[in-house]
């Protein structure tokens, strides 16, 4: 059976290391993004099968470039799980994780993570 | 002109004060009394490294300049002798690194040939950051784009817009991290690993660009590298792990590169690496490790923190009581040892 690819994006280049250190013992094969322009590139030059996706980025965040996604009839079916720092112990922040279910994200994982959590998200998503 | 390596990107921390210390009366405890006392006084450290010679130990630090004065006081205060100098700077993190030393030789190379020597240097398990002082950080930026091609940023005015906003949220979100125990994302361990360090003239630094390029060719992977201050002012150590040789053959191939050089090998040694949230902007994290080291009596041979990762490297025959005390004071969900 072919190596699921999964893409993963955040703009903390350690944790994009450690995420991707857990799905290559996994046995997936792993693309690496820094920010959610270089991200969009990346879904454009090779499909994932899975989209691991940060919220606060740089140039464009992971909200947006998800919208986008999920709006575009070539790319809707990506699964993406969203990976948010910020929830009720940041109330004034426009980020929230009910805005990320709302941008039609497949799932989200709150940070810090669980990278054995993380699995049981991303193979129920496979 | 050989081929550009595409790589992820790189970070720059502006406006910051390297201080570099040398504490050479053979207290072990050094590294974790220092670190102990700036957490107390909630200084932050955004880079750091250590490393061990003979029982002296040679420390790195970056921190904000707001806080250099403070430093500076907890040093004279209580470690009256110890020689330090200290620069405004920046730190400059390229990455990923992906373990592959052929990205070192040819950061190092095109850093030799513009004739740019960074103040330090230290590895997570993505980056290689390195301290520049603030006349060549411009010089440094750019020299990147020659080695390196980079998908997000293609020129360095790309990159410069790509750092503005966010400010605000960034810290909110870094304040509301105050856990007790500090939580990680996960901890890798890697065994079967060998320590050099070399003591060379900081203008060699290009030279050993083609020894990592050697290492490249040997399928020899990096799993640690930092630069540590030497008691000859122009000179400096640099200290990296690779996957065990059983000869000598990584210290003969630096010696064929450059004859004069001192250096020496332990082995077998274990690296390990650990990254959580906002560690890089955060007080106090790595002063719980050393303190816990410290209480458990691991002898630390090395250790750099930067970006947001703590990465070290002991003995072979303590990995299980180093597992023990990092999982005593960090959450730590899960180990991962690498091949």
């Amino acid at each position: 059976m072919a190596k699921k690819y999964i893409l993963v994006v955040d703009d903390d280049p350690d944790l994009v290391e450690t995420v991707a250190m857990m799905l290559e013992s996994k046995g997936c094969e792993v693309g690496r993004a820094y920010d959610g322009v270089e991200g969009e590139e990346s879904v454009k030059e090779r499909r994932p099968d899975l989209i691991v996706l940060d919220v606060m980025m740089p140039r464009k965040d992971g909200y947006v470039l998800c919208s986008e996604l999920k709006a575009n009839e070539e790319t809707r079916d990506i699964p993406i799980v969203l990976l948010t720092a910020v929830g009720e112990a940041v109330p004034t922040t426009t980020y929230t994780h009910a805005d990320g279910m709302s941008t039609e994200a497949d799932d989200y994982i709150a940070k810090p993570i669980d990278t054995a959590g993380m699995w049981e998200v991303v193979s129920s998503l496979l | 002109m050989a081929p550009q390596t595409r790589l992820g990107g790189f970070k720059l921390l502006k406006e910051v004060v390297w201080i570099s210390l040398l504490e050479s009366n053979q207290n072990k405890g050094f590294p974790a009394e220092f670190c102990h006392l700036l957490a107390g006084e909630k200084i932050n450290l955004l880079f750091l490294t250590c490393g061990n010679h003979n029982g002296a130990w040679g420390l790195d630090i970056v921190a904000d300049p707001d806080n250099a004065d403070k430093v500076f006081k907890l040093i004279e205060e209580n470690f009256g002798k110890i020689k330090y100098e200290t620069v405004r700077g920046a730190v400059l993190s390229l990455f990923p690194h992906k373990s592959d030393p052929e990205i070192t030789a040819a950061l190092l190379d095109v850093f030799g040939k513009e004739g740019i020597d960074p103040n330090a240097l230290a590895y997570s398990n993505s980056a290689i950051s390195a301290v520049l002082r603030k006349e060549i950080v411009d010089k440094a930026t750019k020299s990147l784009f020659e080695p390196f091609s980079f998908s997000a940023y293609r020129t360095p005015a790309d990159w410069k817009l790509a750092q503005k906003g966010k400010e605000q949220l960034y810290k909110e979100v870094v304040a509301s991290y105050q856990e007790k125990q500090p939580k990680i994302y996960a901890l890798e361990w890697q065994d079967g690993q060998e320590l050099l360090r070399v003591n060379l003239n900081r203008r060699d630094l290009g030279v050993m660009g083609n020894a990592f390029r050697d290492f490249s060719g040997k399928d020899r992977a990096f799993s640690f590298l930092v630069s540590n201050p030497s008691s000859e002012k122009t000179a400096t150590n640099l200290l990296f792990c690779l996957p065990e040789s059983g000869r000598q053959d990584s210290t003969n191939m630096i010696r064929d590169l450059i004859p004069e050089t001192l250096m020496d090998r332990i082995s077998p040694v274990s690296v390990f690496s650990m990254n959580g949230p906002h560690f890089g902007d955060r007080y106090g994290i790595a002063s719980e490790l050393l303190t816990a080291f410290d209480n458990a009596r691991i002898d630390l041979l090395a250790l750099s923190c930067s970006i947001h990762s703590i990465t070290g490297v002991v003995p072979a025959n303590q990995g299980d009581s180093t597992i023990d005390a990092i999982q005593a004071c960090f959450e730590v969900p899960s180990v991962i040892r690498k091949p």
